[in-house]
Parts: structure tokens; C-alpha cells; sequence
């Protein structure tokens, strides 16, 4: 039966994204299916609510774009060539900076203020740390990370993702999570 | 601090971040991607409009010798366009360009847009010429001749046939020695990347793809993994995709397919076509024509020409019906093929948009298109009543 229901919900997503080539309605069904998985990737790639709003815009505008002529079969491959959208759009948007500090410094600000007035004895490290440190790794690293940690990602699918090898995948956290030890002990508060 | 992943996964856990998104946005961008997708292309089913009732009969007698000269010259386009946004050759990209740089003759089929449905247009291309013909139209066959800038068209069960002389197209004397020169210009050009795709298998036959991209054209090859001669040609352009399957070089073609003597006993007419010469007022004239005399007063769903390629047959038919003179359906034939190469020539800045479906014409308050001319701050806005308006960027239709 869970087989059944399994093959059930497999064919009718894989049709929804064959659908989603020729049919708005199709393609609604799946913006609703995955916005706010893109959204809170941004929000965790990007630290901002703000301009997590204009990447994941940027994100499905693309997609609308583009999926007459997606290669794509299911709802895994359309899934997976979101997120390798959203992973571009953001490292791109975070190489642009200067506009991002700002509204970093403003956005952490408010975090710490209420932190402060709720628990401010924590030994742990804020989301606004961390965020400042996980900025100080590669590109790759940070978007790792991420996925993994952030968005809960298995490795097999990060891999498929970022086009890496599984067993390359797993060495890299190991690693990258040692460059982010360092590194949190370096940064300070509003840092960026 | 942490000390692994399983600590670091509770540290991440409780910062308790703030992902909830906002309605407003999420609502907003749902209703503009749907905007872009539908702008993008409009391909979705159309709908089918009974040949019996028209708003407007035209004539009497019905000839429809020349209902498929639009289909004619945008199958002219696929090859113009083919050649004016040709592939670049890198290092690694050599072996699969070679058999294009070698090759005296070349045979593939077209496919324009994403639906499984659409029309095959097979091309044999040897010297100046082309032979064409379209899996919806097998009793017509095209000939077009490159260096004389003229098209034959033969209807072989009608017997009947067209010369049509060609404006604007520049005399090739052999289409695969241009092809070839384009190619070797462009493989010093530095705005040409070329990466590879790895392999995978198309109709069963293991191939490797390799995608140039370059800032107005990306093109996707995929040539078979040991021979490296290619065999699916891809190529995107903002509002179109065209695919060449099927690819083959050097295919022995015998001269007589390329004849452009029209046979003994065939009824021929002649006339003369400016691929450059389509303006706006011809677009709108199309856009009435469309509505008035195939739509039953409603605009087509879409006025992407591969959806037009998909109608062709049918209005061949409808135009039969119409009983149209000799001259008459000569008139209308150019005006849609005019209104098409608007589209298919499109020059204006940016992309066009179509928002026709389920529009009637005579609405003047709907907006059904509207595009931005080069060189011009404000956008052209065609209404439902076929009126055109100058609108500011911030006043379009959203």
C-alpha cells in the first residue's frame, strides 16, 4: 500500500513538472510546493528577510522562464535545478556587498536587541556570528554548509547538487566545520 | 563551541531563525512568475475553432496555392536564423565541428518549440539550396535558393505552384560555405564559452554534448561519443528553442531535388516578399486577420511562429473554405506571412508580449501586446481594438 501510494505520488509529481512545460496551472501547483523551501534557503544563504524576498523573486522568475525548456523528468530533478538556481543567485547576490552590510548590520542589530532582552548568557555563538563567520568560508563552503546544516540536505542529494562526489562531500564538512571553528573564534560582533 | 557535526547540528537548531515568509510577497511573485510564464511563450493547447462559421466570408472559389506561403518563409527564417547565430569552435569543441567544416551537403529535421506535437521540418542542404519539406504538409515541397534569393513552392496532388522572390535576404551562394565562414570568424571571438556536458544517451545512441554560450545565443551540440559527428543541434533564443535531430553530412543528394523548374502541368503564380520590411501596422493587420477570420472574433491563444507552424495545415484548409479568388487569397497569405516575420524578425529591444488569449477583438480596454522599439523610452501597447498606444515603462500592463 505504501509502495502504491508512493508510485501514486511519484507519477503525479512527475507529471505536474512535464505538466508545468506547457501549463501555468502546473507550474502554481510546484511555486507552491517549493517556495518556501527557496525562501528559507535564502534567508539562511543571505541572513536577510528583505533580501531573501528579492532573490527567491529572482529565483522563480528564472524558473518561469526557463522551464518550457527544463531537461528535467521529475520532481527531485526540478527540485535539484531550484536550488542550483538559488545557490547561483545568491553567491551572486553576496558578491555584491555593499548593499548586503548594510542591512546585515541593521538586521543583526535587531537579533542581538532582542536576544539581549530575552537570554543574553549564552556561551553559544548568534545566528549573526555565526552568519559572519560561515561568510569568511569559500563560496562552496558557505552554500555546504548550508544545505546540510541549514536546509537538512543528505549528502547523496547535496553532491547531486553541487556536482561533487558523495565520499569528496563528506571530507569537505569535516573540514569546512574546522575552517568555521577558526573562524568563529576570529569574528567579532557586526563583522561581515 | 562545537566539537562535530552532531554538535554543530544543535547549535543550528536553536537559533531559532526566522524563515517565515511574508504572504504578500509569496501571493505577489506568484501572480508575476505566472505573468513571465505566460509572456515567455504561449504554448499551452489551443483551443479549436469550428471551420464552418466565420465572422466575415471573403469570396467565392477556392485555390490555396499560396495558403502556405507564411509557412514557407519562416522555414526560410529557421535557416536564416541558423546561420546568423552560429556555434564557435574551442580546442575541445574542434572535433565536433570539424564534419560541419567539411561537409558539401548536410540533412536534419527542425523542430521549433518545446511540444511534442509540432510539425518535423526536414532540410537537405547541398550548395545554395534547400529542399524542405513538413511532416503536416506531405504534399508540399520548398525549394529554396540561397544565391537567386527565390523560394519554389509545389503543392504535388494540386499540382500547383509559386515562385516567391525574396527582399532583404542576402545572396548565399553556398549556404554551408557561409555556415563554414561564420564558424571560423567566430572561433577567434572572445565572447564564445564552450562547456562540456558530459554524456548521455539520445534515441538509444551514446552522445556527448558540449553547450556554447555567447551573450544573444546559446547552442547545445551533441555529437555521438566515438565518432564525434554531431547529431542534435539545439538553440535557444529568449523567446524560441530550435532543435536539429537527426543531423547527417555528406549524404549523396541527387541535383533534381534542388531543381527549381517548376514541373510540366503545374499552375504557377508568382509573387515578391520583404523579409525585412514587416512593420507594426502589418503585425496588427495579421492580429485582425487572425481574430476576424480563423478566430470566430476571438485572438489566438498565442502568436509564437512554432504555434503557427502547429495551425498551418488548418488554415490551408480554412483559407480552401473561405472561397477565395486567385488574387484574394494571394493578399491574405502575404498579410499573415508579414505578420508572422513581425515576430520572427522581431526588432524591437527586449522581448515582446502576448496577452491575446481569451480576448475579443473590438475590447478596447484590454492590452493583447506590447514591445519596446529600438531606440524608444516607452513601449507600443496594442489593445483589443487593435488601437495602438506610446505607454511609459512604469504604465505597462503587469
Amino acid at each position: 500500500m505504501v509502495g502504491a501510494m508512493a508510485k501514486f505520488v511519484e507519477q503525479t509529481e512527475d507529471n505536474l513538472v512535464h505538466r508545468a512545460r506547457t501549463q501555468a496551472y502546473a507550474l502554481g501547483q510546484l511555486y507552491e510546493l517549493y517556495y518556501e523551501r527557496i525562501f528559507r534557503f535564502c534567508v539562511h544563504r543571505l541572513f536577510n528577510k528583505e533580501i531573501a524576498e528579492d532573490v527567491t523573486s529572482t529565483v522563480f522568475l528564472e524558473v518561469a522562464r526557463k522551464i518550457r525548456t527544463f531537461a528535467g523528468r521529475d520532481e527531485q530533478d526540478f527540485g535539484n535545478w531550484l536550488y542550483a538556481i538559488a545557490i547561483n543567485q545568491t553567491n551572486s547576490y553576496i558578491r555584491k556587498t555593499s548593499r548586503r552590510k548594510k542591512l546585515f548590520a541593521e538586521a543583526a542589530d535587531s537579533i542581538r536587541a532582542k536576544r539581549d532582552e530575552s537570554n543574553g548568557n549564552s556561551s553559544e555563538p548568534d545566528w549573526p556570528r555565526l552568519y559572519a563567520a560561515i561568510l569568511k568560508l569559500k563560496p562552496q563552503h558557505q552554500t555546504i554548509i548550508t544545505l546540510r546544516f541549514f536546509e537538512n540536505l543528505p549528502y547523496e542529494r547535496i553532491a547531486y547538487i553541487m556536482n561533487i562526489k558523495e565520499t569528496t562531500l563528506r571530507v569537505k564538512v569535516h573540514r569546512i566545520l574546522n575552517d568555521l571553528r577558526n573562524h568563529l573564534l576570529t569574528v567579532y560582533d557586526g563583522e561581515v | 563551541m562545537f566539537e562535530n557535526e552532531k554538535d554543530f547540528e544543535k547549535i543550528v537548531n536553536r537559533l531559532n531563525i526566522d524563515t517565515k515568509p511574508n504572504s504578500s510577497h509569496r501571493e505577489k511573485l506568484r501572480e508575476e512568475m505566472l505573468s513571465v510564464y505566460n509572456d515567455t511563450k504561449q504554448q499551452s493547447q489551443k483551443h479549436t475553432t469550428p471551420f464552418g462559421v466565420f465572422r466575415r466570408k471573403i469570396m467565392r472559389n477556392s485555390i490555396t496555392k499560396l495558403a502556405a506561403v507564411a509557412v514557407i518563409i519562416f522555414g526560410v527564417l529557421v535557416g536564416m536564423h541558423y546561420m546568423g547565430n552560429p556555434f564557435v569552435a574551442t580546442v575541445t569543441f574542434a572535433d565536433v565541428i570539424k564534419p560541419i567544416l567539411n561537409a558539401q551537403t548536410a540533412e536534419f529535421d527542425i523542430i521549433m518549440g518545446e511540444d511534442e506535437q509540432v510539425p518535423v521540418i526536414h532540410d537537405m542542404v547541398k550548395g545554395s539550396r534547400i529542399r524542405r519539406t513538413m511532416s503536416n504538409m506531405e504534399d508540399d515541397i520548398i525549394i529554396i535558393d540561397l544565391e537567386a534569393s527565390r523560394i519554389l513552392t509545389m503543392n504535388i496532388s494540386k499540382k500547383e505552384a509559386a515562385y516567391i522572390d525574396l527582399k532583404g535576404l542576402p545572396s548565399m551562394p553556398n549556404y554551408m560555405e557561409v555556415l563554414r565562414n561564420i564558424i571560423i570568424m567566430l572561433q577567434e571571438s572572445p565572447h564564445f564559452e564552450v562547456e562540456e556536458l558530459g554524456q548521455q544517451k539520445i534515441q538509444g545512441q551514446s552522445v556527448i554534448g558540449f553547450c556554447a554560450k555567447h551573450p544573444k545565443a546559446e547552442i547545445t551540440i551533441w555529437a555521438d561519443s566515438e565518432t564525434a559527428l554531431p547529431v542534435q543541434i539545439e538553440q535557444i533564443e529568449p523567446q524560441l528553442k530550435v532543435v536539429c535531430k537527426n543531423v547527417k553530412f555528406d549524404s549523396p543528394m541527387d541535383d533534381s531535388l534542388f531543381s527549381m523548374d517548376v514541373p510540366d502541368g503545374y499552375e504557377l503564380q508568382q509573387v515578391e516578399l520583404d523579409l525585412m520590411g514587416s512593420t507594426e501596422q502589418d503585425f496588427v493587420e495579421g492580429l485582425r486577420i487572425r481574430a476576424e477570420v480563423f478566430g470566430e472574433g476571438w485572438f489566438p491563444e498565442s502568436v509564437a511562429v512554432e504555434d503557427y507552424i502547429k495551425e498551418a495545415p488548418a488554415i490551408e484548409n480554412k483559407m480552401g473554405e473561405l472561397g477565395l479568388s486567385d488574387e484574394e487569397e494571394t493578399e491574405l497569405g502575404m498579410k499573415l506571412s508579414r505578420h508572422l516575420l513581425f515576430i520572427r524578425f522581431f526588432k524591437g529591444q527586449g522581448q515582446w508580449h502576448y496577452a491575446g488569449n481569451g480576448v475579443k477583438l473590438g475590447d478596447g480596454e484590454t492590452p493583447i501586446f506590447w514591445y519596446q522599439p529600438q531606440g524608444s523610452e516607452t513601449y507600443r501597447v496594442i489593445y483589443g481594438d487593435l488601437s495602438v498606444e506610446d505607454v511609459a515603462p512604469e504604465d505597462l500592463p503587469e
